[in-house]
């Protein structure tokens, strides 16, 4: 009896010691998985590596800087003025006087504090280098008190707040500097610090545990630089990386969209791009021509079918993430291909013995100029092209250098040129229309007339909101009138991830795309 | 003698080949406006992306809804006219400049040696891109790159065989019969130079087909919509993945006339036994 109850206890114990470890087993496992989960660093596919840590050069890729460094003011990731190192900030009923206050115990990535003395320097190193453009606006810049900055304006500015958040203005610790003034390390208050830097290969990133916002529960941010959009949804899809934006990579939307293990996340961004006509070659110097043109394209049709998801048709100016700014009239107008022809036929065009209009003797031949290694736009010229025959519009596709085309559209050397709708770094379009395109003293002068020209005037020396919105509608509408540009799409930030990171939150915003990474 | 005669019956059965290979292709390309089913620029949004055999579009639609067999076919004929116009003018200037510098003064041989070793020193493709790339971008480019570096191998071969010749008896009498340096070489070099010269011109081909088409997928050979095989495979790029058919077919045509060539080429230098005589 006590052998058979010894053995019985014997077996009992056995049993409790095999459950025991499948149960220690089974805990580890499971101890090991939450571990990875949490230790998995988030690999995105990017084009274009940093070039250098200096957030001001124009060669870095956008979203990386705000991952690594502040601005006083920053944009959300619904496109809205939000603090940052700036808690609170307020203007002069002149516009002449901004007032920023500093958010206290901020740390730079080496230790060293925020004050608003490190802020004057920054601004004072800013407004001689690459963006000084941005700054011109700045009298003078004085610190009351550590926390305090006071920036003297030479002009009334009624948006300096909005100014304040492209992250080519990041501030940078007085450690990063050498002695020459240039940024050699990358040493901000951003929610991750630069842990490495292979040139042309990655750059691996780290959560910043002092970080002011919280230190951010992604543990590692790497960005694998893969310039080929095709390439980068391949590395994406064999899991080489687990974050891509599919940004010029034209059916992968479609492709990923069947595979379960990935999720697609979309949202209207902030980016159009544009056909922009030269009004001064005489082909186009009639409203009622470029009108009659934009008529025969069907871009309801025709963006959806070749950029599918990645992409919404052009219809109003901007796109829908500048929100109330954008004017609710209609800019580009319905397909109508009858009424395209008889606009045509009512300025003067006759169809010619080739199908092609005629007038005076010249034939309606324009060329159209557009990025030759772009196969986005490559694609969209070729149906435009065709669309634009229909009408006995002769195009000529002028595939050029991307680095060429900005020569040629500020020489004025093209007919019909294809090009982002540039010069918009914030939420307020108003430098879209001041400096890049609309207003007398612009860049690109693409047209300009002295009603535009005082109302964008008039938009400059306006602090009422209601009257901001109210001219920025008239702008807008006036523009519609002139139509010295076709808006052609709306471009949607599109990013793919695998399923551990469906939660993403897309920006409105390119420079904030990958901004939710730093969501503690 | 029976190997004489076996190197001269494959060359035979090779030559042929190659001939059949491109013949039908110059026939494809010069017939092209009348057999094409579609027009090849024609977009047709509704109709983008059909695989081979789903509808009445043969080889199917390309990203804009373009007829894909109206595009080769259209495409052989902008490739064919690209080759024939380098190897025309490469032929001819390099044969002549050839004759030139091998029968001419030493100071004509020297000047002209000099500079083709210059173009010699930088790999052929290279060269042409970088000329393609300073004249933009167009078919015209790229006939007038390739030409500037094809035609040194025409007058290397020439120059040499000329240089040979020269030594020949029946050259040296001719000289001491009074006959003029055009004579000899119309009357006594050229009628020997030839047969090498049209091997590598068909040797050539297949490269010229391939360099075209290179310049072409770099984007600074033909303008789109233009349908060059070429600028085909670099516009399919994108849906390699989605439509491996717009990839495949004029990678599978360039590939055909490339082999062509190249049958023809080494079908003629077998049966003109020309490799074992070390003219090439």
């Amino acid at each position: 009896m006590n052998a058979c109850v010894r053995r019985l206890g014997t077996a009992f114990q056995t049993l409790a010691l095999v459950l025991a470890l499948v149960l220690s087993l089974g805990l580890a496992l499971v101890r090991g998985q939450t571990a990875q989960a949490a230790m998995t660093p988030v690999i995105i596919g990017e084009d274009v590596d940093i070039a250098g840590f200096d957030p001001a050069l124009n060669e870095s890729p956008w979203a990386f800087r705000p991952l690594v460094y502040n601005t006083l003011v920053e944009l959300d990731l619904d496109f809205k003025v939000t603090p940052s190192l700036a808690t609170h900030w307020e203007a002069s009923l002149d516009g002449r006087t901004w007032t920023f206050f500093l958010r206290p115990d901020v740390v730079f990535h080496d230790g060293s504090p925020l004050t608003a003395e490190v802020v004057k320097m920054n601004f004072e190193r800013l407004r001689e280098g690459a963006q000084k453009s941005w700054l011109s606006g700045i009298e003078e810049i004085s610190v009351p008190d550590e926390a305090t900055v006071v920036f003297r304006m030479n002009a009334p500015t009624f948006i300096f707040d909005s100014h304040l958040t492209p992250p080519f203005l990041s501030i940078v610790g007085p450690a990063a500097l050498d002695d020459e003034g240039k940024v050699v390390a990358a040493i901000g208050t951003g929610p991750f610090t630069v842990e490495s830097w292979q040139k042309g290969r990655e750059c691996v990133l780290k959560a910043n545990p002092s970080y002011w916002g919280g230190k951010p529960r992604t543990d590692q941010v790497i960005f694998r630089i893969i310039r080929d959009p095709d390439a980068r949804v391949m590395a994406f899809e064999s899991g080489d990386v687990n974050l891509v934006s599919l940004r010029g990579a034209l059916t992968a939307v479609q492709r990923l969209e069947k595979n379960e293990a990935f999720t697609i996340l979309k949202r209207t961004g902030q980016t159009s791009e544009n056909i922009y006509l030269n009004t001064r070659r005489p082909l186009l110097s009639d409203a009622r021509v470029r009108r009659a043109l934009a008529k025969a394209l069907d871009l309801e049709t025709m963006i959806p079918e070749l950029l599918g998801e990645t992409a919404e048709p052009g219809r109003t100016f901007f796109a829908s993430g500048f929100g109330a700014y954008v004017s609710p009239t209609p800019y580009m107008p319905r397909f109508d291909l009858d009424q395209a022809k008889r606009l045509l036929a009512e300025a003067g065009w006759k169809v010619g013995p080739r199908g092609v209009l005629e007038k005076d003797g010249s034939p309606m031949k324009l060329s159209l100029t557009v990025v030759a290694n772009n196969a986005e736009n490559m694609l969209l010229a070729a149906a435009i092209q065709h669309a634009l025959k229909a009408v006995g519009c002769e195009v000529v596709l002028n595939p050029v250098e991307s680095a060429a085309i900005t020569e040629q559209f500020r020489n004025g050397d093209y007919d019909l040129l294809m090009l982002g709708q540039w010069l918009i770094p914030h939420n307020e379009p108003f430098t879209h229309y001041r400096f890049g395109y609309y207003h007398d003293n612009s860049t690109y002068k693409v047209s300009t007339s002295p009603e535009i020209t005082a109302l964008i005037d008039e938009l400059e020396s306006t602090a009422d909101r209601e009257r901001r919105l109210e001219l920025h509608h008239a702008i807008q509408d006036g523009l519609g009138q002139v139509m010295p540009a076709w808006v052609l799409f709306h471009r949607n930030n599109v990013i793919a991830v695998s399923r551990d990171f469906a939660d993403f939150t897309v920006s409105v915003g390119t420079w904030q795309l990958y901004r939710d990474l730093a969501k503690p | 003698m029976s190997c004489g005669l076996f190197r001269h019956k494959q060359g035979t059965v090779t030559l042929s080949c190659g001939a059949l290979l491109l013949g039908t292709l110059a026939g494809l390309a010069l017939f092209a406006p009348l057999i094409a089913p579609a027009n090849p620029i024609d977009v047709n949004l509704s109709q983008r992306l059909i695989p081979p055999f789903e509808s009445s579009a043969l080889l199917g639609t390309d990203q804009l809804g373009r007829c894909v067999l109206s595009r080769l076919l259209h495409g052989a004929r902008i490739t064919f006219t690209a080759v024939f116009a380098i190897l025309s003018f490469t032929v001819l200037s390099g044969t002549l400049l050839g004759c030139l510098a091998g029968q001419g003064p030493a100071w004509v041989d020297g000047l002209l040696t000099r500079f083709t070793d210059g173009v010699m020193a930088f790999p052929g493709l290279i060269l042409a891109l970088a000329i393609a790339g300073i004249l933009g971008p167009g078919l015209s480019s790229v006939i007038l790159a390739l030409c500037g570096v094809q035609w040194v191998r025409f007058f290397r071969l020439a120059r040499s065989m000329t240089a040979s010749l020269r030594e020949r008896a029946y050259v040296q009498a001719a000289i001491i019969s009074g006959a003029g340096t055009w004579a000899i070489m119309i009357g006594h070099v050229l009628p020997k130079l030839l047969p090498s010269v049209a091997v590598l011109a068909t040797l050539q081909m297949g490269r010229i087909v391939l360099s075209v088409s290179s310049l072409s997928f770099l984007g600074l050979g033909a303008i789109p919509p233009a349908p060059e095989w070429g600028a085909m495979l670099s516009e399919s790029k994108t849906y390699m993945q989605s439509a491996p058919y717009l990839f495949f077919l004029p990678g599978f045509c360039i590939f055909l006339a490339v082999l062509g060539g190249q049958l023809m080429g080494m079908g003629l230098q077998k049966k003109l036994d020309l490799s074992r005589k070390g003219y090439l």
